[in-house]
């Protein structure tokens, strides 16, 4: 056990983290304080929390392609049809909720019951909830209740509620990693026809996944939009990229079965100190979506060779 | 004599299809919508097709390859941003900024393929990647400016006619003509149903599968660039995000047009049947008061009921 907990594979993220604060901390003396770590917390949780999603259906050896339009969907929503008021406020934030879960369980029966593939599925879904977004929210503006935002952004005792929301998504996958649902994710994504003859209701655990994906989405939509103050049509769509960006980099593998949602916020917590490295550096905002292209290949294409040559090793001994 | 129609009808059953839904949807929009089987309104829907259609070559034969190639829409947009912007409007540098810019696009496309089929990333990973790198690149290049008029020579090509049939599609016909003769008559043809239908089985058939996705991706590439360039010229000018319906059009056309996502099935002819079907349908939107915005729904609908029947066929 201890030796499986040193593979490099969920060792290099923190290490790469831990050398991302240093040079930051080097670069920049003054900035890193507790106002800093609440300022980043905040930029990082919408991210992870649609990475939370995301890993959960990696694993299963899936792609959610569909998060983008849950992101836009919810964020236009909150934005353009919440009321002031502290119920109507709440009633509106879990119907979002309910919708994430819905939307997304909507993608699992086109996979479980239409059986089309993952990335088609949610290419299909990406498409009209996007759609339905831009439908409602043309453009981007919005009106958000300051009570919303305070709420969301509030440092109760001194500590940012984002940094709270972050740990309390740690702890929920170090306990449904134990639940019979998290076993199964893990290991319908190590082989999904070993899992179904060891008795695993497969297509339960996949609808369960995606609608868990959509939840996730949902609220990273429904946090993006305090943190804002606005709504977009498009928010989500950069979502796609950088979800499955941040999940490789913490050592989720995209064939499934491995990797881990703790991993997946050390990779969000990568990427985003990369992005405060190039503005630090002084590269242009419009650039930006070049690097996260490039290191999404970079790291794939890192981990493909890293998998070919572990093959052929495997093969020739 | 009839046994021969009877077979051909078998294997082309999806194709017939589509043709079929074209004619159909068309002749009852005719009938409800007067002016829009007018002259002029048929030679704006044929000049859309075209575009489509052109841009859509490539995904036809990544797909019959069992891959996808979501780096398409800010393919579109490079080649049209880099035509307009090197040209600035004129025709006298076209003769070396088209080569240059068709040789910029397949090069996206040798990234893609090299990516795919020699370091084993999954299509829709590697070309998601690919258009958030060009997508930056060039709003990093152009700071975010549109990129300005197309040359008129370019205009021309895209929406001027020789005699009374635009010459966009005469473009379009030769190309379709070409691609049916490779995919059907050449070994290469064959050899991409081969891979889309069992990747292993081409390969310890003694087909050489990285070789044959590496050029399907630069096709990709290469038509994307041909299709942008035309966009350019269609519209007259380039901006930021013009490639964008693309990422699901381009998809949608070659599954409208009887090719099965998973691979190893479908036709360039099927793809020009499904542009025909997306052009009307989407001409049928202001008809029935659907704002644009809502557009991209109707299209989620179109390919899940695309992928539906194609995979019942």
């Amino acid at each position: 056990m201890r030796i499986a907990k040193l593979q490099p594979r969920i060792v290099i993220p923190y290490v790469i983290l831990a050398a991302l604060i240093l040079s930051t901390a080097l670069l920049q003396p003054n900035t890193v304080s507790l106002d800093w770590l609440g300022i980043k917390t905040n930029d990082i949780l919408p991210l992870a929390l649609a990475t939370a999603g995301q890993t959960l259906v990696l694993l299963t050896g899936g792609i959610d392609l569909s998060i983008g339009g849950v992101i836009s969907l919810t964020n236009s929503l909150e934005a353009t049809r919440m009321t002031s008021g502290a119920g109507g406020i709440v009633a509106f934030t879990l119907g979002m909720l309910a919708l994430g879960a819905l939307l997304g369980a909507l993608n699992g029966i086109l996979i479980v019951q239409v059986r089309l593939q993952p990335f088609i599925a949610t290419l299909i879904t990406w498409s009209i909830y996007g759609g339905l977004a831009l439908w409602i929210l043309p453009t981007d503006r919005g009106n958000v209740p300051q009570g919303f935002i305070n709420v969301l952004l509030a440092h109760p005792g001194g500590i940012p509620l984002s940094l709270v929301l972050l740990v309390v998504l740690g702890m929920f996958w170090r306990w449904l990693r134990r639940t019979p649902l998290g076993k199964a994710i893990l290991a319908l994504g190590s082989n999904a026809k070993s899992a179904w003859l060891s008795g695993i209701d497969v297509d339960r655990v996949r609808l369960a996944v995606y609608a868990l994906s959509g939840f996730f989405a949902a609220t990273a939509g429904i946090y993006r939009t305090a943190q804002v103050a606005s709504g977009s049509p498009t928010a989500g769509n950069n979502f796609i990229l950088l979800s499955v960006s941040a999940a490789v980099i913490g050592g989720t593998s995209l064939a499934g079965g491995k990797g881990s949602l703790i991993g997946s916020i050390i990779g969000v917590c990568v990427l985003k100190m990369i992005g405060d490295l190039l503005v630090f550096s002084g590269v242009s905002s419009y650039w930006a979506a070049l690097f996260q292209g490039v290191l999404l290949i970079v790291i794939i294409a890192v981990v493909s060779v890293g998998e070919i040559v572990r093959r052929r090793r495997e093969g020739l001994s | 004599m009839t046994g021969m129609i009877r077979a051909f009808t078998r294997s082309n059953r999806a194709i017939l299809l589509s043709y079929g839904c074209a004619l159909l949807i068309f002749a009852v929009i005719t009938a409800i919508t007067p002016g829009f089987a007018s002259g002029r309104h048929i030679r704006v829907l044929l000049i859309d097709a075209s575009v489509v259609g052109l841009i859509a070559f490539g995904q036809t034969l990544v797909i019959i390859t069992g891959g996808i190639d979501v780096s398409i829409p800010w393919t579109v947009n490079c080649a049209a941003t880099f035509l307009t912007l090197l040209t600035a409007g004129h025709d006298h540098a076209l003769a070396s900024v088209i080569p240059l810019v068709l040789a910029g696009t397949t090069f996206v496309g040798l990234l893609n393929g090299l990516g795919i089929a020699y370091l084993d990333i999954p299509p829709i990973i590697m070309t998601l990647g690919m258009n958030s790198v060009l997508l930056g690149g060039l709003l990093g290049v152009t700071g975010g400016r549109p990129g300005g008029q197309a040359p008129p020579a370019v205009q021309w090509v895209a929406t001027g006619s020789v005699g009374f049939i635009p010459v966009i599609v005469l473009v379009w016909a030769a190309v379709t003509l070409a691609a049916t003769v490779v995919l059907r008559k050449t070994a290469f043809g064959r050899q991409l149903y081969f891979i889309g239908n069992n990747e292993n089985v081409a390969r310890f058939s003694g087909v050489d599968v990285r070789s044959r996705k590496l050029i399907v991706y630069c096709l990709s590439g290469l038509t994307a660039g041909v299709g942008g360039i035309l966009l350019a010229g269609r519209i007259g000018m380039s901006y930021l995000g013009m490639g964008d319906p693309f990422l699901f059009q381009s998809v949608i056309v070659v599954v409208l047009g009887g090719a099965s996502i998973l691979g190893g099935s479908g036709q360039y002819v099927g793809t020009v049947a499904g542009a025909f079907i997306l052009t009307i349908v989407k001409g049928l939107l202001p008809v029935f008061n659907i704002p644009t915005s809502a557009q991209q729904v109707v299209y989620g609908v179109v390919l899940f009921v695309a992928v539906v029947l194609t995979s019942l066929l």
